[in-house]
């Protein structure tokens, strides 16, 4: 079955549609998240964008999704001269959830949603200028899925990672090549 | 016959909100819980120090991440 990774708003649901929504990623709060909070967010709020992933048959049937919102990392704790020219608060990119459906998980969903996110975060920096994209694993499951996936770890966060944008830059190119 | 006073007046929106905002609403609390996300993150001296030399020598993409794109 094919997928395509859509804005939440462009598949025909609506806020009362989605709490009714058949997910179960095997996390009850990434489930609860899509279900509840996922509309008010992307559609009323506006304060995070949820992009889903559908199968082209059904695009209301979602089997997965990330949240990416404008987010910083704050580097105050040290002086400036070893900030080296970096902002004190580095703007980045947070992918603040990531589930796929147990019916699907393995069958590369979570790469697609990733490459969507990592291509959606290089347009961001060519027009307003982030350096990384950023992330919390919900837990040690979580961090090792972002960690094969070039996230780096931080030493004194063990559950946050980021990866510099051009690293992304580079896979991109190197997929072009 | 009156079934209210006319001299009754209907309370603001205002005054509305101050009245609900006393008791729990399940709205409410969905509007809390919505928005979650930690916006900004403080890093330590060491994580600081760390990020800024990743980004001023970023590494090669891993195996892993070019098979996100392939």
């Amino acid at each position: 079955m094919e997928y395509v990774i859509k804005p939440l708003d462009s598949i025909g649901h609506t806020r009362s549609s989605l709490k009714r929504l058949q997910f179960d990623s095997g996390n009850a709060e990434l489930d609860e998240y899509i279900k509840k909070y996922a509309w008010i967010n992307h559609q009323e709020k506006r304060s995070a964008r949820v992009f889903v992933a559908c199968s082209t048959e059904n695009l209301r049937e979602i089997k997965g999704y990330y949240t990416s919102n404008a987010s910083e990392i704050s580097i105050e704790a040290i002086s400036e001269e070893s900030r080296r020219g970096f902002p004190k608060r580095i703007p980045a990119l947070l992918i603040g959830r990531l589930a796929v459906d147990k019916s699907v998980q393995s069958c590369g969903i979570g790469k697609k949603l990733l490459r969507n996110a990592f291509e959606c975060a290089v347009e961001v920096a060519d027009k307003t200028g982030i350096y990384a994209v950023y992330t919390q694993a919900k837990d040690e499951a979580a961090k090792q899925y972002y960690q094969k996936r070039g996230f780096i770890e931080f030493q004194d966060e063990p559950l946050s990672l980021f990866l510099p944008i051009e690293t992304i830059r580079k896979a991109i190119a190197n997929q072009t090549k | 016959m009156h079934l209210a006073s006319p001299m009754k007046k209907t309370p603001s929106k205002k005054q509305m909100n101050r009245i609900l905002g006393l008791f729990p609403s399940k709205n409410r609390k969905e509007e809390i819980n919505s928005n979650t996300e930690q916006e900004v993150i403080r890093l330590s001296a060491k994580d600081s120090k760390f990020l800024i030399a990743t980004l001023q020598n970023p590494p090669q993409p891993s195996e892993g991440l070019l098979s996100v794109f392939q």
